[in-house]
């Protein structure tokens, strides 16, 4: 036998192909590992922390050219790290990355500690942590070099754009969209935000492996240069659907309702409690904020490991 | 090199070896939790090293290099629970993992190959599963490509001495000679 053939023969003990291994962690967890280690400083290894199991969501990419940039957007705009749509909440021994929901990044951290571990946070304080990022630490605690107070709260509007273009009921991950669909759905969102006189581009993430179907559903938003970039991955045919897209289809109907933010509230926990989908369990984590200035709530669904489930809107 | 040009190729590079790292690392990994690590910590490492490392047709079978350690790490009881690997063992698709998992092979040839070292295993599995040739083995141990021809010959006829008599021969080939 051929030392070709007796290849094919050892080829086939391989217990899973590359597709099956890079579908384990989905498409959610390769673009938030990317996101993850270009954070990281370069040349060296980063010191360890104490990290508690938390779920992080595809964060602003822009942390890498915003931190290049740093100088000259800060003279400009203001702080980077008002534009960024994820905070880092160093509480203790607990270091976690959220999603950012309400604005204020100190309100967010003591949502998610309290949540967490069932306690209230200590006084916290917001600092833009210099390297593109939002940093909230205890107030008894000095903050390290570089550090400065952060003045301003988030980009309220950027963080909306943001879960609405990741979104399972109604965004990129609702659906298996194309280029001009996804085009055309990011436009709609950047104008529903207010966001004017931004660039929308497509692009492939890669070589789409055989046997994978193209999706649109990853966007890159960066304030800096006012351009959302959309990006083609491979997605593996054939899977089942999941939990967290069963839950987007019974809330698709909600959402396109008009509700206040408490019925809004009690018809997501009613979809999520019919599925099984326990919120003191944390198969899902639900932030609410009082916008008034909505006549109707909004809801997104993103995941990052849980399902995140944010709603804004009046209080009546 | 600006940072926004590291940045763009390292993305690129990633993309292009995400998957293949990842079916590196799940052959060889079997608890989920580890193979989040090994991944995190592997591209990691690129990104450290991104100025310093091989670029070209010699970065794969570096990074291949650069996982079997991490894997080496932990199998010698360096566990760790990184920030990284949490951002993907959050995600992980537990029906995807155990349907691969659930997969063994128990033939002949299969017992032959679980019967050897597991250096031998590593060299073998990363021509078979990776699709290394010799010059890209030598990468990946950072060693010659003589020295490589060599331990794949001793490899192989390990695995030929394990099998059955009736079993596959490994007596050479074309671009993955084995002897």
């Amino acid at each position: 036998m051929s030392g070709r053939s007796s290849i094919d023969s050892l080829r086939r003990l391989a217990p899973i192909s590359d597709v099956a291994a890079a579908a384990v962690f989905g498409t959610a967890g390769r673009e938030e590992l990317l996101d993850g280690v270009t954070r990281q400083p370069i040349g060296r290894a980063r010191p360890r922390s104490v990290t508690r199991r938390r779920s992080l969501v595809l964060a602003l990419a822009v942390v890498a050219a915003a931190a290049t940039a740093a100088g000259a957007w800060a003279v400009l705009h203001g702080s980077p790290a008002r534009e960024t749509t994820s905070v880092q909440c160093l509480i203790g021994n607990s270091d976690a990355v959220i999603p950012s929901t309400s604005g204020n990044p100190v309100r967010d951290c003591a949502v998610d500690y309290k949540r967490e571990f069932g306690t209230a946070a200590p006084r916290l304080v917001a600092y833009d942590n210099g390297l593109g990022g939002v940093t909230v630490l205890p107030r008894a605690l000095k903050p390290p070099a570089g550090y400065k107070r952060l003045v301003a709260g988030q980009d309220v509007d950027l963080i909306q754009l943001e879960n609405s273009l990741d979104d399972y009921i109604s965004g990129l991950n609702s659906g298996c969209l194309n280029a001009e669909a996804a085009t055309s759905l990011a436009k709609s969102k950047l104008a529903q935000f207010g966001f004017t006189g931004w660039t929308v581009g497509v692009r492939s993430s890669g070589p789409i492996t055989s046997g994978a179907r193209t999706c649109v559903n990853v966007d890159v938003v960066d304030p800096t240069t006012q351009s959302l970039t959309l990006l083609a991955v491979g997605v593996p045919a054939g899977l089942p659907e999941t939990t967290s897209q069963r839950l987007a289809g019974r809330l698709r109907p909600v959402a396109r309702s008009c509700e206040s933010l408490p019925d809004a509230v009690a018809s997501v926990r009613a979809a999520a409690g019919d599925l099984g989908l326990s919120e003191s369990a944390r198969g899902y984590d639900l932030n609410t904020v009082t916008d008034n200035s909505m006549r109707c709530a909004s809801i997104y669904e993103t995941v990052g490991g849980t399902i995140f489930l944010a709603v804004r809107g009046p209080s009546h | 090199m600006t940072d926004a040009a590291r940045h763009e190729r390292f993305e690129a590079a990633y993309r292009e070896l995400y998957a293949p790292i990842c079916g590196y690392t799940l052959r060889r990994v079997r608890e989920p939790e580890d193979a989040a690590e090994v991944i995190a910590e592997t591209f990691a490492t690129l990104w450290r090293r991104f100025d310093r490392c091989p670029q070209g047709d010699e970065l794969r079978p570096w990074l291949f290099g650069v996982a079997r350690r991490v894997i080496a790490n932990q199998r010698r009881g360096e566990r760790r629970r990184s920030a990284l690997g949490e951002r993907l063992i959050e995600n992980l698709d537990r029906d995807v993992f155990e349907t691969a998992d659930s997969a063994q092979e128990s033939s002949s040839l299969a017992r032959a190959f679980a019967s050897l070292s597991e250096s031998d295993r590593e060299l073998l599995s990363l021509v078979a599963w990776e699709g290394l040739t010799r010059e890209e083995l030598a990468v990946a141990f950072g060693t010659s490509r003589a020295v490589v021809r060599l331990r794949l010959h001793r490899a192989s006829k390990r695995l030929h001495a394990a099998l059955p008599p009736t079993q596959v021969r490994f007596t050479g080939g074309q671009e993955h000679e084995w002897t």
